[in-house]
């Protein structure tokens, strides 16, 4: 019983699917899944993925060149430096306090 | 229940008051205080303490200005908002992300923290170009007759942007810490799938997702760089607390400043406190309080 369940399962993952799509209690029924996963990557488009899509398109308007003249200029270069140090000492100043935090440059 | 009672067997050695059984309390506890009242509890005294320079008439003609009371309504209302829509659509985010599969899901889950990583004013800006009239976005909108861009409704898309990795990240754990056996049984006891959503695993999401938008709420009242490029910054319309105190700040109005910042502290506490409260009541509603 188990033995075949486990066999169902891993086979379940091999044609990539989560251990709830595997099982029926944890499933949804096809309507109401595409519902949810349509809302919430439309959702994920308009507010995440399209501004950040629209940070490079304006970024790269004027071409590779004024992009890269832009980065190389001195006061960048060490603004960019100290954002580092900056995230990078206060990572390790956190660390063991909340990891998955450490690691976000927070940019208030 | 009452284990407290009940005779225990064996005599209780005799208490000594000044070995615990944790070695080191003193140190850690010292070292946690230090380290906080650098970082929180000092800066913040220097808030109220600032504040006290003003006289009590003083104080509240400053903080009752109509301009000012108009952007307390519109960024804690707007951050009240913006944390509600991120509950429920960072919910059925995490949701997507540990339920299904679909092809790119690893990417999108590592975008969530985008905005976490992305310079707030960068955000404000490109949000500004998408929503503004001839942004992708914008011009969509337009003809409908909303308008996004340099209104209040611009707040709330940028508040919505920058708090939604705090639902997605904190609800995301503890669905996929869910045992699937849960479900099972709920379902082989003849629940329904929505009565086994809202009476399985609502409750053991509810703390997280409250948390979550506890955290997106603060952050929302807190935000500067991106709304100010959105907002359009009208008075009495589109303004936000934090620029009313930035603007005081500009004029070298130092006290003003801190009044505003204490009007604005004590208000987010007392919402926090709130809901830390609703937690709590959660929590014991559902018998896992500890």
């Amino acid at each position: 019983m188990s033995g075949a369940s486990t066999l169902r399962l891993g086979a379940a993952q091999a044609i990539g699917q989560t251990r709830f799509e595997a099982r029926a209690a944890t499933r949804e029924t096809p309507l109401v899944k595409w519902l949810i996963l349509g809302t919430a990557l439309t959702f994920f488009a308009v507010f995440l993925l399209m501004p950040l899509i629209a940070v490079f398109v304006e970024a790269l308007r004027k071409g590779w060149e004024t992009y890269l003249s832009a980065l190389i200029d001195p006061d960048a270069l060490s603004a960019l430096r100290l954002t580092l140090l900056a995230t990078w000492c206060s990572a390790c100043a956190r660390r063991g306090r909340s990891p998955s935090s450490s690691s976000a440059a927070s940019t208030s | 229940m009452n284990t407290a009672t009940l005779a225990t067997p064996f005599p209780r050695p005799p208490a000594t008051p000044h070995l615990r059984v944790l070695p080191g309390f003193r140190l850690t506890l010292g070292y946690t205080l230090t380290y906080l009242s650098l970082l929180v509890l000092i800066p913040l005294a220097a808030v109220f303490l600032k504040t006290a320079e003003l006289s009590f008439s003083e104080f509240r003609d400053v903080v009752t200005a109509p301009r000012v009371v108009a952007s307390y309504k519109l960024s804690f209302g707007m951050s009240l908002l913006a944390a509600a829509i991120n509950a429920v659509f960072g919910l059925l985010l995490a949701w997507a992300l540990v339920r299904y599969s679909f092809p790119g899901k690893k990417l999108i889950d590592a975008l969530v923290d985008l905005p976490f990583a992305l310079p707030t004013a960068v955000a404000g800006i490109s949000l500004t170009a998408l929503y503004a009239k001839n942004g992708w976005i914008g011009q969509f909108l337009e003809p409908l007759g909303i308008q996004v861009a340099f209104k209040p409704l611009g707040v709330l898309v940028a508040l919505v942007f920058i708090g939604l990795p705090f639902v997605v990240r904190m609800v995301q754990p503890i669905l996929e810490d869910l045992d699937t056996e849960l479900e099972e049984a709920a379902t082989s006891l003849g629940a329904q799938r929505g009565q086994a959503f809202r009476h399985v695993i609502l409750p053991i999401v509810f703390p997280a997702l409250l948390t979550g938008f506890a955290l997106a709420f603060a952050r929302a009242v807190g935000e500067y760089g991106s709304v100010i490029f959105i907002a359009g910054n009208l008075p009495m319309v589109s303004e936000i607390t934090p620029l009313m105190i930035i603007t005081k700040l500009e004029q070298y109005d130092y006290t003003g400043a801190t009044a505003i910042a204490t009007v604005m502290l004590l208000l987010s506490f007392t919402l926090l406190l709130a809901i830390n409260g609703l937690q709590a009541w959660t929590a014991k509603s559902t018998g896992r309080d500890r």
